[in-house]
């Protein structure tokens, strides 16, 4: 495929000129992937000025800033005057000899917003590799990549050729800035230091974070969605540059104002919205046909009953887990999640089993975590975003995550003790997000109510103390408790790349085709005839309806079908009766 | 757009402020402006408003004019304030502060140096700034509607715009130079320099005409003393939570606050603020790394801290013609009962009873005698019946409320508790649950595990709506006028029919009988009922929406608004009820004494009744109860007692179709001596204990079978036989 155009040589300047015709360009998947995404690199590696790509979650949303669109710029001494282009630019490229006329009627001046954007939090390392290698793949087909270092010293060359008052003396700081050394902490006390700038979720996973203007629409994004932006790369160092003592809120000021070798801004052109964020199928999911499907589910079944030590039922549950989906909301309702709680876990005799289960599942999954549930961990952790007023910025938190991002609780760490109060709030947040999916994150003065699509397995020795949707008390085989460490070495030779591929792709087709899914009208009978035996039989309420009808849904879907079927229909009322048996059973022995 | 001529407007300014008046009911003429031009005058007030209804009223275009372009007026007007202001002055006026007497001395000296009959105004020389010791600020017109601050744009620059907000950040009140002065050190002249940004560059070499031709070199030297400061404070407010759309993060607001309007609020505030938005000019090297940005900030005009109350009017004032019409369509109470937690299917006697709770009954304080019209809730019920769920909708949906558990998860608990400041080490009051939902509805999940402290303190707060605190050398009493809508689990699991209430939730009747109605929700499997339920559900997921119903739900906010205009009625109930209501409570004791009833009967559900049909009437909007009000609430208090009766029913205590029976016995009792009853007194009477006209045609029909009675060809009378 060849790009006639070439993008890489594209400016603000030029952009604004033909606007419509480079977002023609831009339309283009072939020409939209070969620009280049900051994600992997250091953004030093890029040039100023020029398209790149970045691939995120909005994580917070700044007060819009008022900038000029056009503004005039005259020649000292003369009369003469021109207009520059503001948008898409930091900074306006003035000669020694010209000022910038703030003051002037012809100057326009506009609103634009300014989002926080991280790398895909909980990103798992094999999809962080295969992005890696799709785009320095693209990259190099753009012949970018060689270029670009060499590109930069020539820019160098040319700023010192052609000098300016402000540039000169910012040009030795960018030098400094640069420098790998000025990303290490300095010993400045007033200096934040840099997680703390990077503010993210999971602060043990470190990713990107950058500062995106965007020039129209802005509302149409929302906090927590995953979008791939296209824009200019500004990491001018200038922009860190202020006097610190002119301001009373210093912290702020830092803040917004941080290092652009170490945050860098992009203004945005134009985005995309990412409906996942699995490398191996891209924005429209083709992936498999029915057939497909149906072979992927088996071999996942197989892998998941040995995972589970011989439960298909548990792995059964885990599948519609795995592939559940919010797809309807009213109020307090929200269709389609499927928190589910393993309990019975045979911790005793594999305190490991629950650190090797999720090792496998985040080979399966483009993104998850794993969270500790132990006292001490729950006492300090940060699950809920909070906004901080001294910094003017919202702190990310743990449930800050993009929709269908997994939460692995691990519960068998749970210890008897004393929670304080950011434990009871940590509890209560995780259990908000399994009744309603929503987080209510703390703006200190109130709290806003935010949406989430965080599908949580918990794993526990009893019944968990979190609420949950669905809870199957595993059945362990006993011999397979006894040969867990070589189950596990056999999964794991057993998932050789083709295979674990096809079950990746598996997972994000069946939870795509959750749109495509149709309850037909002659189902209803059925539905409700069996609903009303169930009151009959014994306490049954609406939401175990609902439940019912969502894991229809899911175990239809996992099938590799789109339609609602009888058949499936008594599967899952089996699935369900067996697992309510399970739960008598274990009471009934306690 | 034609340049407005600023000479004509200061003219009309100007008569402006010496002219308008307002004519008292007495017929005097009360010169607004003018008095307090004259308190300026003599340093008595420092801060002038000028009412923009008040220009508005006088000359229209002109308070246009101003909401337009705010700065240049306010310059205008306190020029001709500066002008016009020595007339005014009526007397000598005894130096406040050393700016005073550093002003008095300045101009007689400058008297002094001139001739005699030089035609000059010594204030001159003098930056006016300097001179003024006054303050301008414009008050937006009433009927300005405060703008989101999501909404202010590029366009409002210059303009004054009123907004809305809480305060996040303030900063400490500094002194912000005004007008630099300075002193040489060659000639003692003294210089002066006008700021008007945050920052300045200090002048060294001394302009006076002295040190210019002597080439002496002068340097100045800052006086503090002599320059002017003003107060200067910093201030943040941030969105409300229902402006910020679905999704995004609250936005903010920087303000500048100068002189009088500092330290008006704190962190925490509710506040509209009515002011000027500018952009912030920066000098020096932030302005070539900026270049294309600038910050924008409000020059504060007006602080108006607003509680929450006063907010709450402003909504109701705001229900569009369109949802009144909605509103008071036939049949609005269903409606508006429906309309809570729509998602909860059915008991729609219950979500009446929650909607009455939300609107409350009205105070009454006879001589002192303080009879609480808030309505207490209790709901009992098996684990799992949305309990929780109505709670949670109730306190989402009541403008003020707070939603606790019985257990508390504080350690202040549902009251207060006196704590020990951690920086200063005083003790201080921190209000629970209880208190902070003063003026609304507290609700409380788990009430039966509630600890025993709180429990000993609620009865006070149901009855009294006080909570007294003595401890730690502190005796206060607190407000807590709360609805207390609880909810509680059996003590064993389940409900058991046949222990009474006290046993069942292991609350004293002292505590029970606080409440006004207390319902036991129950689950019981019935085929139609769980034939349209798993209708609704299918529906749902097979539709992903709510299935069309009948009764369109509500807007949350449409409720909020018409619920807070109902709580501004205040209805009566009139003399003629009396009578009807008496009869009523002598029914309901004569029934408890008569049949094993699992609850009780006191003085205290004839209040409950009162406070109901008061609830009702508010809920029509009307000013007085009807009626139908009361029959209303003793329908309620009926069902309420039915749902914990009618478990004995089923559990076969009584042979089914009791309901004829029942209904049999009343007419018995209605016909006592008389062998003929009129069948529209059978119907109130039966409607009033909660039964349905066609249960009571069936029973009459029955009996008709049976022969026990007759009924008459128009079907108006019953004889007995």
């Amino acid at each position: 495929m060849s790009v006639n155009i070439d993008i890489s040589q594209w400016t603000p300047e030029y952009f604004n000129d033909n606007e419509s015709e480079c977002l023609n360009h831009l339309l283009q998947d072939a020409v939209w992937n070969t620009i280049p995404l900051v994600n992997i690199q250091n953004s030093h590696y890029f040039q100023d000025m020029r398209l790149v790509r970045f691939r995120g979650m909005i994580q917070d949303m700044h007060d819009p800033e008022f900038y000029f669109e056009k503004i005039e710029i005259s020649k000292v001494g003369t009369d003469e005057t021109c207009m520059r282009n503001g948008k898409y630019v930091d900074v306006i490229q003035s000669q020694e000899n010209e000022s910038i006329l703030t003051d002037s009627s012809k100057n326009v001046t506009k609103e634009r917003s300014t989002y926080v954007v991280i790398s895909i939090p909980g990103l798992n390392p094999w999809a962080e590799a295969l992005e890696n290698q799709n785009s320095t793949k693209e990259i190099s087909k753009g012949d970018f990549a060689s270029k670009s270092v060499k590109r930069t010293l020539e820019v160098e060359e040319m700023m010192e050729v052609d000098p300016s008052t402000s540039t000169k003396r910012v040009e030795d700081k960018a030098k400094k800035l640069c420098s790998p050394e000025s990303n290490k902490p300095k010993n400045d006390s007033n200096e934040i230091p840099q997680d703390i700038l990077l503010n993210y979720p999971i602060p043990k996973r470190a990713g990107k974070t950058c500062l995106l203007k965007i020039y129209n629409d802005s509302e149409t994004l929302k906090l927590n969605e995953m979008i791939e932006f296209v824009g200019f790369l500004s990491t001018h160092p200038m922009l860190s540059e202020f006097d610190k003592n002119e301001f009373e809120n210093d912290m702020e000021v830092q803040v917004h104002h941080p290092p652009a070798s170490l945050i860098p801004r992009i203004h945005c052109v134009s985005w995309k919205k990412l409906q996942h964020s699995n490398p191996m199928l891209h924005d429209s999911v083709i992936g498999f046909d029915d057939k497909n499907m149906y072979e992927a589910k088996k071999e996942l079944l197989l892998v998941l009953t040995s995972l589970l030590l011989g439960d298909e039922l548990a792995a059964e549950y885990l599948i519609c887990h795995l592939i559940s989906k919010i797809y309807m909301r009213a109020d307090l309702l929200a269709l389609g999640k499927f928190s589910l709680n393993i309990s019975n876990v045979p911790i005793k005799r594999r305190p490991e089993y629950v650190k090797e289960l999720y090792s496998i599942l985040e080979l399966f999954l483009p993104k998850s975590h794993y969270l500790e549930m132990s006292i001490s961990n729950i006492n300090e952790a940060k699950l809920i975003p909070k906004k901080n007023y001294d910094y003017n910025r919202l702190n990310s938190g743990l449930l800050q995550l993009s929709p269908n991002t997994h939460l692995v609780v691990d519960e068998t760490l749970l210890t008897t003790g004393q929670l304080n109060s950011t434990g009871v709030h940590n509890v209560r947040a995780l259990s908000n997000v399994i009744r309603n999916q929503k987080t209510e994150y703390d703006f200190v003065y109130y709290q806003m109510e935010y949406e989430c699509d965080i599908p949580i397995l918990i794993l526990s020795e009893e019944k968990s103390l979190l609420p949950s949707d669905f809870q199957i008390p595993l059945q362990p085989a006993d011999d397979q408790i006894e040969i867990f460490p070589e189950t596990v070495d056999a999964i794991k030779k057993y998932l050789k790349p083709e295979i674990l591929n096809k079950i990746r792709i598996y997972l994000t087709n069946a939870r795509h085709n959750s749109d495509k899914y149709e309850l037909p009208q002659g189902a209803q009978e059925v539905i409700e005839e069996e609903f009303i035996q169930m009151r009959k039989a014994k306490k049954a309420s609406a939401d175990d309806l609902h439940n019912l009808l969502v894991l229809a849904r899911l175990k239809c879907l996992s099938d590799g079908k789109t339609r609602f079927d009888d058949e499936c229909w008594k599967e899952v009322c089996q699935m369900e009766n067996i697992r309510k048996e399970r739960i008598e059973a274990l009471k009934n022995t306690n | 757009m034609a340049r407005r001529n600023y000479d004509a407007d200061r003219e009309t300014a100007k008569t402006f402020l010496t002219e308008f008046c307002i004519e008292e009911a007495s017929g005097n003429k009360y010169f607004k402006y003018a008095e307090q031009l004259t308190k300026l005058a003599h340093r008595e007030q420092v801060a002038l408003y000028i009412d923009l209804d008040d220009v508005s009223e006088y000359n229209k275009e002109l308070a246009e004019a101003i909401i337009n372009n705010t700065r240049r007026y306010t310059n205008l007007f306190s020029d001709i304030v500066h002008d016009i202001l020595p007339t005014f002055k009526t007397r000598e006026v005894a130096a406040k502060d050393v700016l005073d007497v550093y002003i008095e001395h300045r101009l007689m000296m400058e008297n002094r140096m001139r001739l005699p009959n030089e035609q000059r105004n010594a204030r001159n020389k003098y930056p006016p700034e300097l001179i003024r010791r006054y303050e301008i600020y414009f008050k937006d017109m009433s009927e300005t509607k405060p703008v989101p601050i999501r909404e202010i744009k590029g366009e409002h620059i210059g303009k004054l715009v009123t907004v809305k907000g809480i305060v996040t950040r303030s900063t400490e009140v500094k002194p912000l130079m005004c007008v630099a002065t300075y002193t040489c050190d060659q000639c003692g002249s003294e210089t002066y320099q006008p700021v008007s940004s945050l920052s300045f560059m200090p002048v060294h070499l001394c302009p006076s005409e002295d040190c210019q031709v002597n080439k002496s070199g002068g340097r100045l030297y800052l006086q503090t003393r002599g320059s002017k400061f003003i107060k200067f404070q910093e201030i943040r407010i941030q969105e409300h939570s229902d402006q910020v759309p679905v999704g995004h993060v609250p936005r903010s607001l920087t303000i500048f606050c100068r002189g009088e309007n500092t330290r008006q609020t704190l962190p925490g505030d509710h506040v509209a603020i009515t002011g000027v938005f500018l952009p912030l000019i920066r000098s020096g090297y932030k302005q070539i790394v900026g270049g294309l940005l600038s910050d924008t900030y409000l020059e504060a005009h007006r602080i108006v801290s607003v509680n929450k109350t006063a907010e709450e009017e402003t909504a109701s004032s705001t229900l569009t013609p369109d949802e009144l019409a909605a509103l008071t369509e036939e049949d609005f109470y269903t409606k508006l009962a429906m309309s809570i937690a729509p998602e909860i299917y059915g008991h729609l006697d219950v979500k009446k009873a929650l909607l009455l709770l939300l609107v409350g009954g009205v105070d009454r304080k006879p001589d002192g005698m303080k009879i609480r019209g808030n309505i207490n809730i209790c709901l009992m019920g098996d684990p799992g019946v949305a309990k929780s769920q109505l709670l949670g909708f109730i306190s989402r949906l009541a403008p003020r409320s707070q939603y606790t558990t019985g257990r508390g998860s504080s350690g202040v608990g549902l009251t207060a508790a006196v704590m020990r400041d951690p920086l200063t080490g005083e003790m201080m009051l921190e209000g629970g649950a209880l208190v902070l939902a003063d003026k609304g509805v507290c609700c409380i999940d788990e009430f039966d595990k509630m600890a025993d402290f709180d429990r000993t303190a609620i009865h006070e707060v149901m009855e009294q709506q006080t909570i007294s605190i003595a401890k730690a050398g502190i005796m206060t009493t607190l407000n807590a006028r709360v609805s207390i809508l609880a909810a509680a689990n059996p003590a064993f699991g389940r409900y058991n029919p046949k222990r009474t209430i006290e046993q069942n939730i292991q609350l004293p009747a002292a505590l029970l009988s606080r409440f006004d109605l207390l319902w036991l929700i129950q689950d019981r499997p019935n085929r139609d009922n769980d034939l349209r339920l798993a209708k609704h559900i299918t529906y749902v997921h097979q539709h992903c929406k709510q299935p069309p119903t009948n009764v369109q739900a509500l807007d949350m906010n449409v409720m909020r608004k018409y619920i807070s205009l109902c709580k501004m009625k205040n209805p009566v109930i009139p003399e003629d009820l009396t009578d009807f209501i008496v009869s009523a409570y002598v029914e309901l004791r004569k029934q408890a004494r008569n049949s094993p009833d699992m609850t009780f009967t006191s003085a205290r559900n004839l209040l409950g009744i009162l406070r109901l049909s008061t609830a009702l009437a508010r809920l029509r909007l009307a000013n007085s109860v009807e009626k139908d009000d009361v029959k209303e609430a003793i329908r309620l208090l009926e069902m309420s007692k039915d749902s914990l009766n009618c478990v004995a029913e089923s559990r076969g205590f009584r042979p089914a179709g009791s309901v004829n029976d029942k209904i049999f016995a009343l007419i018995r009792e209605l016909a006592g001596d008389s062998k003929i009853v009129k069948i529209s007194d059978v119907l109130e009477k039966c409607s009033s204990k909660g039964y349905k006209p066609d249960q009571v045609d069936n029973c009459i029909e029955d009996y008709e079978a049976l022969n026990v009675w007759q009924v008459n060809q128009t079907r108006t009378k019953i004889t007995f036989i």
